[in-house]
């Protein structure tokens, strides 16, 4: 079967030796020779190595978009640069190999008029399927109006958005994640559990906000089987409905598509599936922190219809981000 | 109409005096009627959706961001008062001890009161840092552990509002009522309970307890649905210092409850990853319709001895409520 997955990461070369990814490989305890550090190496590779990893396990097709550090975490005169560096390499490796490779823009978020230009240019001249946006800038979320150029953009272009965790504040991350023993706090705060619930209220932000009333076409990708939302969403939809003019899952039906990045097991996927239909639910692995082998057996062996399986592998992506016999429509 | 009889053990009422002192704001609420009573009315919505026995807690946020001698008096307030309703009506309510959490040492004197002197079946604290600064795995609640191990009852982790600085970073700059719901039921108190435990199990409190039992509600908090990454990220070769995964704990000292969950597909991811043994049928009264939770279990597609175990088993089995046997029926 076709695998097309979404979420599978580089890195500028030029970063690897940043203080930002030093620290965070300090901080997480992941030194060069942990798995997680010899994974890690992987990123700043866009050819041949990850084409073999590709092979081995099947994936077809590696949606591109840039790791952490985000040029939203650099000022912003340096972050519009690193952004177009960024893109421009992603660019060369789609043009390398147009039929393994597209990409998602990143974009520099601490200039959001910018950010709203590069994301023009990577959508019009570069070919990209939408941008990759790492949760907050600068404690901002996307109901702030300052970022909404980006969005506006996104719509204007019909591209859809993929909102993916980052670090939380610091403040947030004092309160919650100190005291505890070695790295466990700042895994704690990252992809052991921060990450993931703090996109998934970031979410719910963005529809009180009133983000998708402001944008009615937009689209918005969530990783991670959804971030923990289709398992609050019930809940989450009751307690809000006081605040909102429409049902929480009519803004999920609507405007929300998900894919099963890093999470490879069946009862969340199965909560995803029942809570969202096989219609908004799309493949990722996301490279090279998770395992592209896993990620297939863990597709390829899921206790659904071929039918459904074939939308979630690669026809719903094919749709959303026109591949193949939707490009161009 | 209902076919199981049920026990419900997320069940919530608050005193006069305290739900004064401690939650003026939300004491105007039209629940606060539901809240103080113990007796005819709420018997009478038990009757109603076959739900034989409430374990009952006061509510969030209890004594908990009180100080010294009137937290404690009001504590002890409350506890006696729904000692008073638990042997009016001692096959129809049991009760969780609500604690003074700002002083570690009173709290476990309160606990062993408690389950000593008036039968309570355990404790239920509100999270804490949003109202005493600290969380359980700071080590001055150690005693508080043992003590819960030593008289061999659980601990019910409820969900408190956060702290202010989560409010001003997370939770604000939205149209009210929009805040305070995404702070509380929203996401904010769920997610807040999740990371609570994950701290508890990093911090090694059940290495050093481990026959302490933890309980917590909402389906289990958003745990379920991510217990495998958490796992691949905080496993004992990331330097954690455990012996073992965080669900090697979860799995093996955490319960349950289904409280204020309405929607299927969450209990069922929490019966897929937990077990049929750990799952317990909660309502979370009076904030969620007991009728709504009442038709989640009646649907819940498991087989009659399963649901027998979440309705009723599990909870007489964890609490050791001993007129009601493991095969759901009264002996």
């Amino acid at each position: 079967m076709r695998l097309i997955a979404l979420e599978e990461h580089y890195r500028l070369p030029s970063l690897e030796s940043s203080e930002a990814v030093l620290a965070f490989q300090r901080d997480a305890g992941f030194s060069s020779d942990s798995p997680m550090g010899r994974r890690m190496a992987k990123l700043s590779e866009l050819g041949e190595q990850r084409l073999d990893d590709m092979d081995a396990a099947g994936i077809d097709m590696q949606v591109l978009s840039h790791s952490h550090p985000t040029p939203a975490e650099f000022p912003p005169d340096e972050g519009v640069e690193l952004a177009r560096a960024a893109n421009d390499l992603a660019a060369r490796a789609v043009a390398a190999h147009p039929d393994r490779f597209v990409a998602f823009a990143t974009l520099p978020m601490s200039a959001p008029q910018a950010a709203a230009d590069e994301l023009e240019r990577s959508v019009s001249e570069l070919g990209f399927r939408g941008a990759l946006v790492n949760g907050h800038t600068d404690g901002r979320f996307f109901d702030d109006r300052s970022l909404w150029p980006v969005l506006e953009r996104a719509q204007r272009l019909d591209v859809p958005i993929y909102l993916h965790p980052v670090e939380p504040p610091e403040a947030v991350r004092r309160a919650y994640y100190e005291g505890l023993p070695g790295p466990a706090g700042k895994m704690l705060s990252a992809a052991g559990w921060g990450w993931h619930v703090d996109t998934g209220m970031h979410v719910l932000r963005m529809v009180l906000g009133g983000v998708f009333d402001e944008f009615p076409r937009l689209q918005l990708i969530v990783g991670h089987m959804g971030e923990a939302l289709p398992f609050m969403l019930a809940r989450s939809s009751q307690i809000l409905r006081p605040a909102l003019d429409k049902p929480l899952e009519q803004y999920v039906e609507e405007h929300l598509h998900f894919t099963t990045s890093g999470m490879f097991t069946y009862p969340p996927f199965l909560c995803l599936l029942l809570v969202v239909g096989a219609d908004r639910v799309m493949f990722a692995v996301d490279y090279p922190y998770s395992d592209n082998e896993e990620g297939r057996a863990f597709m390829l062996g899921a206790p659904i219809s071929e039918a459904d399986k074939e939308k979630i592998a690669y026809g719903n992506a094919e749709r959303l981000l026109r591949i193949g016999a939707h490009a161009g429509g | 109409m209902a076919e199981v009889r049920a026990i419900t053990i997320e069940e919530h009422f608050w005193t006069e005096d305290l739900s004064r002192v401690a939650a003026p704001e939300i004491k105007a609420s039209p629940l606060d009627e539901l809240l103080l009573d113990l007796g005819e009315r709420r018997l009478a919505e038990m009757d109603a959706n076959a739900i034989d026995v409430q374990v009952i807690g006061h509510t969030v946020p209890a004594a908990q961001g009180l100080r010294g001698a009137d937290a404690i008096r009001l504590t002890r307030q409350a506890n006696d008062a729904l000692a008073v309703a638990v042997r009016s009506h001692p096959t129809r309510f049991a009760g969780w001890a609500t604690l003074p959490t700002d002083d570690a040492h009173a709290a476990v004197e309160e606990l062993e009161r408690a389950v000593g002197e008036l039968g309570f079946v355990g404790a239920m604290v509100n999270s804490t840092l949003g109202t005493n600064g600290v969380f359980l795995d700071d080590p001055q609640f150690d005693p508080l552990f043992a003590a819960l191990e030593r008289l061999d009852v659980p601990l019910y982790l409820h969900p408190g509002f956060p702290p202010p600085v989560l409010r001003e970073l997370l939770y604000s700059d939205l149209p009210e009522p929009s805040c305070l719901s995404l702070a509380a039921g929203a996401w904010g108190w769920h997610s807040e309970v999740a990371l609570h435990l994950l701290r508890l199990v990093l911090a090694g409190v059940f290495e050093r307890y481990p026959n302490l039992r933890v309980v917590i509600g909402h389906g289990g908090e958003m745990l379920p649905f991510m217990l495998r990454r958490i796992d691949d990220f905080l496993a004992p070769e990331r330097g954690t210092g455990l012996q073992d995964v965080p669900s090697a704990y979860l799995l093996r000292n955490v319960w349950i409850t289904t409280s204020a969950m309405t929607a299927l597909p969450p209990v069922m991811c929490a019966l897929q990853v937990f077990g049929v043994d750990r799952v317990l049928f909660s309502v979370d009264y009076p904030y969620t319709p007991i009728a709504d939770c009442r038709a989640m279990l009646d649907a819940l597609p498991i087989s009659p001895a399963d649901k027998a175990k979440v309705a009723v088993g599990n909870a007489a089995a964890l609490l050791g409520l001993d007129a009601w046997s493991s095969s759901g029926k009264p002996r």
